[in-house]
């Protein structure tokens, strides 16, 4: 049939080389064919002999606009409008290529004027939402493809992108401030649309399985995953989500693999190389972390936690400053992290710096007021007698927002037993608090009965208030535990040497 | 088995965990030492000196074992070599002075003890110093010395029985040797005070009678 009408277009033409309407037909029937060279030169001809000829400027243009030639394109599809100011197909066709190129504004304009032509044309509005992309545009964006939708309740792209809008939600108020507007049932039902009409869209799947995830139906999401990855085997963000799934479900192994093929298949992939880093620097594997968190931070610099991790890693360099420079980086990207302020304080004071450390342990507190481990090691580094109260405080600050913390409890003994105090005019003082100490001793037992170093200085203190029976206990139940802890054997000697110690410790035995 | 409350034993096992670590050698010689075994106590901690390295608290100990067994040339050498580390530590310093006593070197003997009173920011802990200090003080030229360390010792311990009966027998002293009437008088009032002191009673009898005949 296509044939027939090939030879007796050509007929025409040659019987009437200037007959610019079966040179068109002819380029439509090229065009059909998907030869577009030939298309193209039969539209030129017909636009040659019929300057006025809009079907015709129409064609060639999208043609054009098919061999990248944008430039000549646009001028056709001007021609085009100008011949035929209603010319929906014109329009809507210019507005496509304005997408290409970029120019968004004019695109959106001529895509509004396609639906003024054409009311219940239904791309129209699919594609002007798609552009909507500002949160300012939230509103308009959805009721583009709504009214896409109402117009062919089959179509299943806007179904899609309507989803992923109300999945995603980010939308502004009327200050203009960022207002989240998602709407994950409304988001499930067009995906699962999306899926009714066409059961193969993995694109889909993917979709209702992110949602899923952050539902937490992992079963559910899983399943959808594996149907997206059935689909399209070297689905990347499908791999990076399950294996996700897997890594906070602490299946290691098919994490890591999925993260590998995650990456395989797309291999500028910052999120996925950043949780494979994590996960091998979790496994301890830090040549391999160090190198999926440098490749993650080359891709995007902006992810803290990266640089956290990164830093965490270099900690065990001889060169401080290169764990630092990460810190610090991670800290100017959160300033509110406080868990790069804590494990800073830790590498200055592996450093030597302990001013410093005490620094950033104080500003782990100031970011996040119950970060009880924060106050706990402001206070430990805090030994000076000029500190005392200050540790005291920080100590007890500590135990009100974590009761059961025996370490702390032991440390805050030991303070207290040492006593080592300097008033205001410099005068050094020596008074140990050893009821509280002995009481916090206690309470750290009390906590953690394996607390060795709590038996430990508890039986150096009994020994000091010459309570020795009570101190032998203490001290003999610190080796018991701890049979390596060579203190403690040395102060069960100590004590013993003493003939008072002795004398008791030797009466109560008989 | 029983639980050991042999001092020995628990010592045995910290050295046995952490054989470098000097605070247990330390305790380990001061053990033998008291145990009455000085020579085991040189052998000790020469050996772990020259397998670890110096340390200056050793070295104290082993100047002190060396004392013990009367070895003054081998006790100096070995509080040089802690006082060359420490120089300022009142324990070394100590040492230092009883082996200057046992030498019979009191002049160099009296000096460690004002190295220790000068550095001394805690008084009441040194009433032990001034009276070591009094004790190297027995010629007549030195008995007003010796009375004023015997004085500030006694200020800094006044319920110490020792301090108190030689503070009154060395007043008894000057006050029987020919001295002008006017310190005398002095010294007898001085006397009288501590007539007042309230461990009076544990004082020897024979210290009692020499107070009496004086201030009656």
């Amino acid at each position: 049939m296509e044939n027939n009408a090939k030879v007796l277009l050509e007929r025409a033409i040659e019987l009437d080389p200037n007959l610019a309407n079966a040179h068109y037909k002819l380029g439509v029937l090229y065009q059909s064919q998907e030869d577009f060279s030939s298309a193209i030169e039969y539209f030129q001809r017909a636009v040659t002999l019929d300057p006025s000829f809009p079907a015709a400027e129409c064609e060639l243009a999208i043609e054009l606009g098919r061999e990248k030639k944008y430039e000549e394109a646009r001028e056709h599809f001007l021609n085009a409008l100008e011949a035929d100011p209603n010319f929906k197909k014109a329009y809507f066709h210019y507005a496509l290529l304005l997408v290409e190129i970029n120019d968004i504004e004019e695109a959106k304009n001529n895509f509004e004027k396609v639906a003024e032509i054409d009311q219940n044309f239904a791309p129209a509005y699919f594609h002007k939402a798609k552009l909507l992309t500002n949160p300012d545009d939230f509103e308009e964006a959805q009721k583009n493809y709504e009214t896409a939708i109402d117009i062919n309740e089959d179509y299943a792209e806007a179904h899609y992108f309507l989803g992923k809008l109300l999945f995603g939600g980010r939308a502004t108020d009327k200050d203009g401030s960022v207002v989240n507007k998602s709407d994950w049932q409304a988001s499930k039902s067009h995906f699962n649309r999306v899926l009714q009409l066409d059961d193969v869209n993995h694109k889909a799947c993917y979709n209702l399985a992110r949602i899923l995830f952050e539902e937490n139906s992992i079963k559910k999401a899983k399943s959808y995953l594996a149907k997206a990855l059935k689909l399209v085997p070297e689905y990347s963000k499908a791999h990076f989500l399950y294996a996700r799934i897997f890594d906070l479900d602490n299946n290691f192994e098919k994490a890591l693999l999925h993260y590998n093929k995650s990456i395989t298949q797309f291999s500028d992939n910052p999120d996925a190389l950043f949780h494979l880093g994590k996960l091998h620097f979790v496994f301890k594997n830090l040549d391999d972390a160090e190198k999926n968190l440098r490749q993650s931070i080359q891709l995007d610099p902006q992810n803290a936690e990266a640089h956290y991790y990164l830093a965490k890693i270099l900690t065990n360099h001889e060169d401080p400053s290169l764990a630092k420079k990460h810190f610090y980086r991670a800290l100017e990207i959160n300033p509110d992290f406080a868990h790069a302020y804590y494990d800073l304080a830790f590498h200055s004071e592996n450093s030597g710096d302990i001013n410093e450390a005490k620094m950033h342990f104080q500003k782990a507190t100031d970011v996040e007021q119950n970060f009880a481990e924060a106050y706990f090691n402001l206070a430990r580094l805090s030994f000076t007698p000029a500190e005392y109260e200050f540790a005291e405080r920080n100590f007890e600050t500590a135990l009100e927002i974590k009761k059961d913390f025996d370490e702390c409890h032991y440390f805050l003994g030991k303070l207290l037993a040492k006593g080592e105090k300097m008033t205001k005019d410099g005068t050094l003082l020596i008074e140990p608090q050893r009821e509280r100490a002995a009481n916090h001793f206690r309470e750290a037992l009390k906590i953690n009965p394996d607390n060795y170093k709590s038996y430990y200085e508890l039986g150096i203190l009994l020994s000091q208030q010459e309570e020795y029976i009570e101190a032998f206990d203490a001290l003999h139940k610190s080796i018991k535990i701890n049979p390596e802890f060579a203190d403690g054997h040395y102060e069960l000697a100590v004590l013993l040497m003493n003939e008072s110690a002795q004398t008791v410790i030797s009466k109560r035995k008989k | 088995m029983g639980i050991s409350l042999n001092p020995g034993h628990y010592l045995l096992q910290a050295r046995s965990l952490e054989p470098d670590n000097p605070k247990f050698a330390y305790l380990h010689g001061e053990y033998l030492i008291k145990e009455k075994k000085p020579t085991k106590a040189i052998d000790y901690i020469e050996s772990f000196l020259s397998e670890f390295g110096p340390d200056a608290n050793l070295q104290n100990l082993l100047a002190l074992a060396y004392l013990n067994l009367e070895n003054i040339e081998k006790a100096e050498e070995s509080i040089g070599n802690a006082l060359s580390k420490l120089p300022r530590s009142k324990d070394f310093l100590h040492t230092a002075f009883l082996i200057k006593k046992a030498k019979g070197d009191k002049i160099s003997a009296f000096h460690f003890l004002e190295r220790i009173v000068r550095m001394d920011d805690q008084p009441f802990q040194s009433f032990d110093i001034f009276w070591e200090m009094a004790q190297l003080l027995n010629s007549k030229t030195e008995i007003k010395k010796k009375i004023n360390l015997l004085e500030i010792s006694l200020s800094l311990n006044h319920k110490n029985t020792h301090v108190l009966e030689e503070l009154i027998l060395t007043y008894c002293e000057i006050i029987e040797t020919g001295i002008p009437k006017s310190e005398k008088a002095q010294f007898v009032k001085d006397l009288y005070r501590l007539k007042n002191n309230p461990m009076l009673p544990n004082l020897t009898p024979l210290t009692l009678q020499k107070l009496a005949l004086i201030v009656g």
